[in-house]
Order: structure tokens, then C-alpha cells, then sequence
């Protein structure tokens, strides 16, 4: 495989880059680069440096141009987004990143160590035939690594140990995007590539896999190139976000002002496709108060109860509680997850026994709130507000019964 | 209906969040008694229940709180200074509503402070005089409340 060996072989260059240029005319064959390795002073190994960085890249596909001289960098820590339509060429940057497209010419100087992608289907890409377990273990013998065990990389992804004997049919989509992540850390990665890693999921799981990358940028320093056809996806993940068509980059720029400002009608048109919770908010307000957020996302089982909801700020509850400081106050969560969670378990107590309640972090106006609530046994509850994954208010409420 | 031009004086809390509907005493340094409103005017009312939900029942109390610090300030020549509740670990709550019309009396007094956080022991009578709810409930003030906790959080509380 010839990404794998790619891969694999610069990894082995602790403080070196590997540095691949493809000349149109000195690539002899298929499956022949043109590759140039090379030690390198701290300069080139510099924290400041891009991890990688991408000149004049150009793939064809036959006649036809996919990629049309792309050019950009992806510094340390950072979360890149790359947005387009379908047949935009932006997978198929992707995909010529790890080696499985060949460049028609370009330049691509990854300072990583390792590099790793995770794909759209997540369920096809584990091998059906072993378990969560055997899949992580098999990585981990593979690329020596002794440091981390299956359970550590699931705990880091946030699933428990409880899966690692289950086979990825058993598993949601979500659940398999998890472990397909955890894989990816399996190779201790500097960059991760991620195309399309929650089209095929529900909304409300999106939400949870885009917080983990987040998460995982923060807490373990990845950088991410993250490819997607929703707006949506990347507006809220990405600090910076290429906008692509027809092969080239149309606009790019940092995530506000690409969305706030785009310069390409191209842009404005997709921007305008997208169902926008700001849009959604706007249309809410006019100059008159509201009493009942916005309920973006609603998913109700049998014990629990995830929904995203958006307080808008004509909302009564952000006048008055605190003066001149906009924030939703402890009492209008707890309000809501009552209101909520009535609706979907109408059990759920009002008098009765509120344990643990904390107050973590201010919700601002039009932030979007993710609600959960979880049934602990006969008449008692658990539930969490968060924002972008910081939990905001938490806590759990038993009946006089439960 | 909250028409006490004293609760405005004490509380940083203004119309239509300020839940309280009348001062009843804050003489006693660390201590303060008020009526909750429950009227249908209330932010919170819900006429499913007839009243205002039993979760509420934690910012009757938190305001009461703020009330004695409210008061405090008054008595030093001050503004009423804004906090943060941070939770609480336990809250009783004996009714599933505060019914209209009915006179629920909330109590608030003072068992820790130090600059920054503070913590009261609460309680709420009912119309019989029984107690309804009780928690005890922790807070926090920012040095400038006007610029609020820090970005990220407040840190953690209630335990």
C-alpha cells in the first residue's frame, strides 16, 4: 500500500521532513514519485513552520483536471477546513496527500511524523471481521507502539472499555466513527485528515464527533484538515476554511471572515444553501421578546433525550438577571431542561430531591446548547447543558418517589 | 408582581428577572427574608402547574442571597454587587409548583464568606408555614461583576 509505506517510511525520520515533488515530466510510471528526503536543521523543524504545506498542486484524471494548481499550509494545532460540492476536487486533495491519488505536479512538504486520515464511511472502513479490540491491538503491534492500549485510545475518543469486544456491526455510526478516529491516534498522527467524518451521521451526533476533533486538537496538538460539503460542519470547527470549485480555491481566509465577508458568489450561494442558525435566530427576532428558544435538533429513545437548542437574544431571560452582562442564567437551564425533558419523559419530577448542581460556564445569546438528559433508574434523571462541549450547567433530579 | 422599590434598591437583578416580590427583613447582617412572586407575570410561570415550577425554587432562594448581600452593601454605603451562583450539592423541594397567589416566605442566611465566594443555608416556607424547600448554595463574586466570571467558567461549585 503505497500511502502506508509513504507514511511509515518519513515517520521513521524523527526530525526530518519529507519533502515529495511531482514534475509532470520526471514521473516516469504509475506508482513512481519522485520523492526527496532530507535531514533538517531546527530551523526547517521549527514550531512556527507549517506541519504542511501544499504549492501549486495539480491532479488529473485523464483530460480532466480535478485539482488546479491548490495551494495553502497547514500550521501546528490548527483545524483547516476545506469546503465545496460534490466534484469540487477537494477529496481529491485528500486522497493525493496520503498517496493514493497520484499528483500530476505540485509540491507537498509534510513536517509530521505521521500523517493519518479517517474517512466518510466509518462503518466500511474497520474490518468487519474484527473487533473493536483486535482492530486497535493490530495497529498498535504494527507501528510498535507501546505507550498507549485499546482501552486508553477508546477512553480518549470517549467510549468505554465496554466495546471492545463488539464488532462494528453492533455498533452506531457514531460509535464506529469513534474507534476509526481512535485508529487514526493508534499511529500517534500529527496531522489528521479527515474527509467528510460526519456526513453520513445524524446531526446530533455530528455535533459530538466535530467536538471530539476539536478536543483532540486541543488536548493532543493535532492539526486537522477537515473536508466537508456542509458549511455548517466546518464554520463552527475550522480556524481558517478554503472554499473550493471546479478544482481551485475560490475564497479563503479565517473562518469569520469567510463567512462573514465572503468575496466569491460561489461562497454567497452556499452559504445561502445552508439552513444557518443565525439566519434562523434573525428571522426569530424582531422587536419583540421571546420566551422559548429555538430547538434546532431533537432525538428522544427510550432513556434519553439529546437536543440542540439556540437561546436567542431578544430572549426575556437575558434581561435583567445580570446587568449589562447578556448570559443565560442557572434558573432559565434548569427551566428549560424541565421544560424539555417533560416533553419527552413525562415523568420526569418536579418535587423532589436536585443533586449536584453546578453552574460551569456562561451561555451567551444565540450559542447553541446542546441538552442531554439521561433516565437514572425509576423517577431520577441525570442532565448536562453544554456549549462547543463545555458543559455549562449539570446535575441530576429524583422525584419524591424515585 | 415584584413592586417593592426596595428590591430594586438591593438587588442588581432588574424586571422581568427579579423573582422577588417583597422584602420582608434584612436588619440582621448575613440574613435576609422575602416573598416569592408567583404571580402569572413571572418570567417562569407556567399555567400547566398552576404556578412557578419547583425548580425555580433555587433562584427564589439565590436572590435572597443577593438580597442580604444587597443589603450589606447598603448599610457600607455601596451598589449591590452582582455573584454567580455555582450550584449546590442538595436542593429539597417538597412541592411540584408554587402555586398563584399563594405567600411563600424564602430565607437566606449567610454560613461562609470570604472576598471572592460566599455560602447560605436556604429555606422556603408555604402558605401553612411548613418548609416547602430547603438547600444550602454557593456563590461566587468576580473582582468587577460588571465584566462577569472569567471566559471558560467560574470555576467548580455545589460540592
Amino acid at each position: 500500500m503505497r500511502a502506508a509505506h509513504l507514511w511509515g517510511f518519513a515517520g521513521e525520520f524523527h526530525g526530518a521532513v519529507l519533502i515529495i515533488d511531482y514534475f509532470d515530466q520526471t514521473i516516469p510510471a504509475q506508482g513512481e514519485y519522485v520523492l526527496y528526503y532530507r535531514a533538517l536543521g531546527d530551523d526547517l523543524m521549527s514550531e512556527e513552520l507549517p506541519v504542511l504545506e501544499v504549492k501549486d498542486l495539480h491532479v488529473r484524471y485523464g483530460r480532466m483536471e480535478a485539482v488546479k494548481g491548490v495551494s495553502f499550509t497547514l500550521a501546528r494545532c490548527e483545524t483547516l477546513g476545506i469546503v465545496g460540492e460534490s466534484g469540487s476536487g477537494k477529496s481529491t486533495i485528500a486522497k493525493a496527500l496520503i498517496g493514493i491519488e497520484r499528483p500530476f505536479s505540485g509540491t507537498i512538504s509534510c513536517r509530521a511524523k505521521s500523517m493519518q486520515m479517517v474517512f466518510q464511511d466509518a462503518v466500511g472502513s474497520l474490518n468487519p471481521r474484527m473487533t473493536v479490540r483486535q482492530a486497535l491491538e493490530e495497529t498498535l503491534r504494527i507501528k510498535r507502539n507501546t505507550r498507549q492500549t485499546a482501552a486508553g485510545l477508546l477512553d480518549i475518543v470517549g467510549l468505554s472499555a465496554a466495546v471492545l469486544e463488539q464488532y462494528p456491526r453492533e455498533m452506531s455510526g457514531g460509535q464506529c466513527q469513534r474507534v476509526s478516529i481512535a485508529r487514526a491516534l493508534a499511529c500517534e498522527p500529527e496531522v489528521l485528515i479527515a474527509d467528510e467524518p460526519v456526513s453520513a451521521l445524524d446531526v446530533s451526533v455530528q455535533a459530538r464527533i466535530l467536538n471530539l476533533l476539536r478536543d483532540l486538537r486541543r488536548d493532543l496538538g493535532l492539526s486537522i484538515l477537515l473536508i466537508a460539503h456542509d458549511l455548517a460542519v466546518v464554520k463552527n470547527v475550522c480556524d481558517r476554511v478554503c472554499v473550493m470549485q471546479r478544482g481551485e480555491f475560490v475564497d479563503a481566509g479565517t473562518s469569520e471572515e469567510v463567512f462573514g465577508n465572503p468575496t466569491s458568489d460561489y461562497t454567497r450561494r452556499l452559504l445561502a444553501a445552508v439552513p444557518d442558525v443565525a439566519r434562523a435566530l434573525a428571522a426569530r427576532r424582531g422587536g419583540k421578546k421571546v420566551r422559548e428558544p429555538l430547538v434546532l435538533d431533537w432525538s428522544v429513545s427510550a432513556d434519553s433525550l439529546s437536543a440542540e437548542l439556540a437561546f436567542p437574544s431578544n430572549g426575556v431571560w437575558f434581561d435583567g438577571h445580570f446587568p449589562g452582562l447578556p448570559v443565560l442564567p442557572g434558573v432559565a437551564q434548569l427551566f428549560f431542561v424541565r421544560r424539555f425533558a417533560r416533553k419527552a419523559f413525562p415523568g420526569f419530577p418536579d418535587a423532589g430531591t436536585y443533586r449536584r448542581i453546578k453552574f460551569r460556564r456562561l451561555v451567551r445569546p444565540d450559542e447553541r446548547v446542546r441538552l442531554e438528559v439521561s433516565r437514572k433508574g425509576r423517577g431520577a434523571f441525570s442532565f448536562t447543558m453544554s456549549v462547543n462541549g463545555e458543559i455549562a450547567s449539570s446535575g441530576m433530579v429524583e422525584g419524591m418517589d424515585a | 408582581m415584584n413592586t417593592d422599590p426596595e428590591l430594586n434598591e438591593l438587588l442588581p437583578h432588574r424586571p422581568p428577572m427579579t423573582l422577588l416580590a417583597k422584602v420582608i427583613d434584612v436588619n440582621t447582617p448575613g440574613v435576609a427574608v422575602a416573598l416569592a412572586d408567583t404571580s402569572p407575570e413571572s418570567v417562569f410561570y407556567d399555567a400547566e402547574v398552576g404556578g412557578v415550577p419547583a425548580c425555580v425554587a433555587l433562584e427564589y432562594m439565590a436572590q435572597t442571597m443577593a438580597l442580604a448581600v444587597g443589603a450589606e452593601c447598603r448599610r457600607n454605603g455601596e451598589r449591590p454587587k452582582a455573584g454567580f451562583v455555582l450550584g449546590t450539592r442538595r436542593m429539597d423541594v417538597k412541592v411540584a409548583a408554587f402555586v398563584k397567589g399563594e405567600r411563600y416566605v424564602v430565607t437566606a442566611r449567610r454560613t461562609f464568606a470570604d472576598d471572592r465566594s460566599a455560602a447560605f443555608d436556604c429555606r422556603i416556607d408555604g402558605p401553612g408555614g411548613d418548609m416547602v424547600a430547603e438547600a444550602s448554595l454557593s456563590a461566587y463574586r468576580p473582582p468587577d461583576a460588571a465584566d462577569g466570571p472569567a471566559e471558560g467558567g467560574y470555576g467548580e461549585g455545589g460540592e
